[in-house]
C-alpha cells in the first residue's frame, strides 16, 4: 500500500488534531488514544476496520498510561497515529506492528518535554498582557500560542515519518531473515502484557485476584464478548461491595468542618458567565501546558468571563488576571471543583468582602489542587479510562465500529459530566465542597467497586489480546507429544499469556522499572524464537 | 563523594561512625530509617504524581506533612485525609515537632513517606536529628524570584543554597517526579549552573 500526499497531510493534520485542546477536554481522553486514532487513521487510508483493530491492539500496550503533572510515559500520537499508519501501508500484521510502536512511543515523549519546556515563553508573553489588563490577549495567547507550536511538533514529524519513512523501514524489515520477523511478531503478542500487568500493578491487591481469573475463564472458556464481560464484572462489583463492605478506618473521626454552611453571598454572575468559564476551563486547561505554571495560564483563561464581568477598571482588570496566572496544576475534572470555587471567591471579594484576600484565593487554589489531583487522577485517569478502554478494544477486536464509538461516547460523557458537576459544587458550596465530595462512603465503596470491574474486564483483555504459545515437542516412542496442544491446552486454555501477565506484574511489583520489563521482554521473545521453543503451533 | 554519615544528635539513636574503626551495631536505628520510604520536597504536597505513582511504588501507610500553616490548618487536614488513598494515614505536623514525631512512627513499625514544601524545612527535619539519607525534590512552583532547575523545579536562592547545605550533609540529593523516570542528581544538575549559589568550597566544585 502506497501513502498519497493528501492522505499523509490529512494523517498528520489528526495526529495533531489529537493532541490538541478543541475536543472540550475529552481529546485527551478520546482521540489520544490509539484505539480512536487508529480507527481515525484507518479511515483516512481507506479501511476503518483494519485501523481500529491495529490501533485497538496498540493501545492493549499502552492501558496502564497515566501521565501525572507533566510527567508522560511513551507518547500516544506517535504510537497510535504513526504506528497504526506504518503498519497499515507496509501491510505488517498487528503483533509485528506492536514491537514497532513501543520505539515510536518512546521517540514522540521527546516532543512531550520539549513542548513542556517551550510553552513557558508563552506564558512571560500572557504576563506583559495581564499587566496592562487585556484579558482578551491573555485567553488568546492560551488558545492559539501552544496549539500553533503543537502543529508544528506533530503535523510535521508525522508528515516526514509517513511520506518518506515508510520505504526505509519497509526496507529494513525486508533485510531482515524471516526468523526475525516471526521473532518481532512473537514479541508483539506479548507486548500486551505490559500494559495489562502495569494496570494490575496499579489497581489490583492480591485478594482482588479472583476476580481477574473470573473474566479470564469467562473469554478463554466461553467466549463471552467484552461487553457481557463488564456487565458480570459489574455484577460481581454490586454484589463484592454490599456484602464484602468497605473496611472502616480505625482512625477517630476527624472532627467534620463541614457542617458550617457556605455564607450568603450577592450573586453577581449570571448563568452565562458561569458556564462560560467553566467551559473554558474544560476545554483550555493544558492549551498551553507548561513546565513553569503548568496550567496556570489555563485557569487564567478560564477566569476571563469572570473578570470581565466582575471588575471594570483597567486596574482591578490586571490585578485579577495577574492574581490567576500563578502555578497551578490538578487533575482538570475532579479537580475543577477548585475553579469553581475560585471563582465564588472572586464574586465575593468584589462585592467588597474584605476577608477575601489575594492570599486567601492563593491558598485556597494551592492547597485545594493536590489533593484533588491525587483523587482525580486516580479516579479518573486510573480506573474510568482504562475500565472503558478494555470495554472498547474488546469490541474492536470483534471487528465492531461500536468498539471506538462506544469508548467516545461513554468516556465523554463521564468526564464531561464529572467537570460540570464537580465546577458547579465548588461554585455553589464554597470550599467545603471538597470536604463534601470527598466524604466518607461515597469515594470508597464507588473505587472498590470500579477496581472489580476493571479486574474482570482485564481478566478477558488478558485472554483475548496476549498471545504466548510454544512449539516444543516430546517424542514418546512413535507418538510426537505437543507441548502446547496436548499438554498445556489440557491444563488450562491460554496458560501461557495468563502467567506471562501475572509474571509481568510480580515484576512490577518488585519495583522493576517498566522499561525494564518492555526490555526483558524484547529479549525472552527474540531469544526463545530464534531458538525455536516459542512459535505459533 | 563523601560518605554519608548520620548526625550525631538523631533521633533514632543511630550510631555515626564518623572516625570509628569499626561499627558497633547498627541494626535497630538503620531497620528504622529503612522504614523512612522517601522524603519528598513538593510544594503541592499529596497530589497526582504522589499518590498514583510514589505511594502505591512503595507501599507506604502513614504519609507526614510537615508544614507551620497546615498543622493550625483543621479544613486543610481534613481534606488531606480525604484525599489519601484507602489504608494511608496523613499526619500533619509542625515543623518543631516533625523529626521526633515521625521518629515515633517508624518506631511503631510503620512505613512513612515525609512531604515539605520547602528545602528549609528538610533542613531543619535534619538538623533536629531525622538521619535520613535521600531527599528527593520532586515540584517547587516558579514565582517572581526563582530560577528553574530542573523540569518543573524552580527554586529561589535560598532554597538552592538550602539543598545544597543538606547535601554537604552526605545526603543524596535528586530530582525525580516520578518513580518510572530517571532521577538526576542534585550535583549534575548544578555543574551547569551559576555560581553564586555557592554556600562553601564544597558546593562551588566544578570540574572544568
Amino acid at each position: 500500500m502506497t501513502i498519497s500526499p493528501v492522505q499523509a497531510v490529512l494523517i498528520a493534520l489528526a495526529a495533531y488534531l489529537g493532541s490538541s485542546t478543541w475536543f472540550v477536554g475529552v481529546g485527551y481522553f478520546t482521540v489520544y488514544r490509539p484505539l480512536v486514532g487508529g480507527t481515525i487513521v484507518g479511515l483516512i487510508l481507506g479501511d476503518a476496520i483494519s485501523g481500529m483493530q491495529i490501533g485497538a491492539a496498540i493501545n492493549a500496550i499502552y492501558l496502564g498510561f497515566i501521565s501525572t503533572g507533566g510527567s508522560l510515559p511513551g507518547d500516544l500520537i506517535f504510537a497510535g497515529y504513526i504506528g497504526t499508519a506504518l503498519a497499515m501501508l507496509l501491510g505488517l500484521d498487528a503483533e509485528t506492528a506492536l514491537s514497532l510502536v513501543v520505539p515510536l512511543g518512546l521517540l514522540g515523549s521527546a516532543i512531550w518535554f520539549f513542548r513542556l519546556a517551550a510553552d513557558s515563553l508563552f506564558v512571560h508573553w500572557a504576563d506583559d498582557f495581564a499587566r496592562r489588563g487585556n484579558a482578551r490577549a491573555v485567553a488568546a495567547i492560551n488558545t492559539w500560542a501552544g496549539q500553533a507550536l503543537l502543529l508544528v511538533l506533530y503535523a510535521v514529524p508525522t508528515f516526514v515519518i509517513l511520506y518518506f519513512g515508510a520505504d526505509v523501514v519497509q526496507a529494513a524489515l525486508e533485510a531482515l531473515p524471516p526468523k526475525a520477523v516471526e521473532a518481532l511478531a512473537m514479541v508483539g503478542g506479548m507486548l500486551p502484557a505490559i500494559g495489562i500487568g502495569m494496570l494490575l500493578n496499579y489497581l489490583a491487591k492480591w485478594r482482588l485476584l479472583p476476580f481477574y481469573l473470573l473474566g479470564f475463564l469467562l473469554a478463554s472458556y466461553l467466549q463471552l464478548p467484552a461487553l457481557v464481560i463488564a456487565l458480570v464484572g459489574l455484577i460481581a462489583a454490586t454484589l463484592h461491595v454490599q456484602y464484602a463492605g468497605h473496611v472502616a478506618g480505625e482512625e477517630e473521626k476527624a472532627p467534620g468542618t463541614s457542617t458550617a454552611a457556605s455564607p450568603e453571598r450577592a450573586k453577581r454572575l449570571g448563568r452565562r458567565d458561569l458556564l462560560g468559564s467553566w467551559f473554558r476551563w474544560l476545554t483550555f486547561s493544558h492549551s498551553c501546558y507548561n513546565y513553569e505554571r503548568l496550567q496556570g495560564l489555563g485557569f487564567a483563561h478560564g477566569m476571563v468571563p469572570i473578570i470581565q464581568r466582575l471588575y471594570h477598571t483597567k486596574e482591578d482588570i490586571a490585578s485579577a488576571l495577574e492574581r490567576h496566572l500563578v502555578f497551578f496544576n490538578t487533575e482538570p475534572n475532579v479537580g475543577a471543583v477548585v475553579h469553581g470555587v475560585a471563582v465564588a471567591m472572586e464574586e465575593e471579594r468584589a462585592s467588597g468582602s474584605l476577608e477575601i484576600t489575594d492570599e486567601a484565593i492563593n491558598s485556597v487554589k494551592s492547597g485545594l489542587m493536590g489533593p484533588l489531583a491525587g483523587v482525580g487522577d486516580s479516579i479518573t485517569q486510573g480506573l474510568i479510562t482504562p475500565i472503558l478502554l478494555s470495554l472498547g478494544i474488546g469490541l474492536a477486536q470483534q471487528g465492531s465500529l461500536a468498539g471506538p464509538f462506544l469508548y467516545v461516547l461513554l468516556i465523554s460523557g463521564a468526564i464531561i459530566g464529572t467537570s460540570y458537576l464537580s465546577w458547579m459544587q465548588g461554585y455553589q458550596k464554597g470550599k467545603m465542597a471538597v470536604e463534601y465530595m470527598l466524604r466518607e462512603g461515597l469515594l470508597q465503596p464507588l473505587v472498590q467497586g470500579a477496581t472489580v470491574v476493571a479486574l474482570t474486564v482485564l481478566g478477558g483483555l488478558t485472554a483475548t489480546t496476549v498471545q504466548l504459545s510454544t512449539k516444543l515437542a516430546i517424542t514418546v516412542g512413535p507418538q510426537v507429544v505437543s507441548l502446547q496442544t496436548d499438554v498445556l491446552d489440557k491444563i488450562l486454555l491460554g496458560l501461557l499469556p495468563l502467567s506471562l501477565t501475572v509474571f509481568v506484574w510480580w515484576l512490577l511489583k518488585g519495583k522493576r522499572s517498566p522499561l525494564a520489563v518492555i526490555l526483558a521482554v524484547f529479549v525472552i521473545g527474540l531469544v526463545a524464537t530464534w531458538l525455536g521453543w516459542m512459535g505459533w503451533g | 563523594m563523601r560518605r554519608y554519615q548520620a548526625p550525631r544528635n538523631n533521633v533514632l539513636g543511630l550510631f555515626c561512625w564518623h572516625g570509628a574503626k569499626e561499627a558497633p551495631s547498627q541494626g535497630k536505628g538503620e531497620a528504622l530509617l529503612n522504614q523512612l520510604a522517601l522524603v519528598r520536597v513538593d510544594d503541592r504536597l499529596i497530589h497526582g504524581q504522589v499518590v498514583v505513582k510514589w505511594l502505591r511504588h512503595l507501599g507506604c501507610d502513614q504519609i507526614w506533612i510537615v508544614d507551620d500553616a497546615l498543622a493550625d490548618d483543621r479544613f486543610m487536614q481534613n481534606v488531606f485525609r480525604l484525599a489519601a488513598p484507602a489504608g494511608v494515614q496523613v499526619q500533619v505536623v509542625a515543623a518543631y515537632e516533625g523529626a521526633h514525631g515521625i521518629a515515633d512512627a517508624l518506631r511503631r513499625g510503620k512505613r512513612v513517606m515525609v512531604l515539605v514544601k520547602t528545602p528549609q524545612v528538610a533542613q531543619k527535619l535534619l538538623e533536629q536529628g531525622l538521619p535520613f539519607r535521600e531527599l528527593n525534590v520532586g515540584g517547587l512552583a516558579a514565582g517572581p524570584a526563582t530560577t528553574r532547575l530542573y523540569k518543573s523545579v524552580s527554586a529561589t536562592d535560598e532554597q538552592v543554597a538550602s539543598l545544597l547545605r543538606i547535601q554537604q550533609q552526605g545526603v543524596r540529593v535528586f530530582f525525580q517526579m516520578v518513580p518510572e523516570e530517571p532521577p538526576a542528581e542534585l550535583r549534575a544538575v548544578m555543574s551547569g549552573k551559576d555560581t553564586r549559589y555557592c554556600v562553601s568550597e564544597e558546593g562551588c566544585k566544578h570540574d572544568d
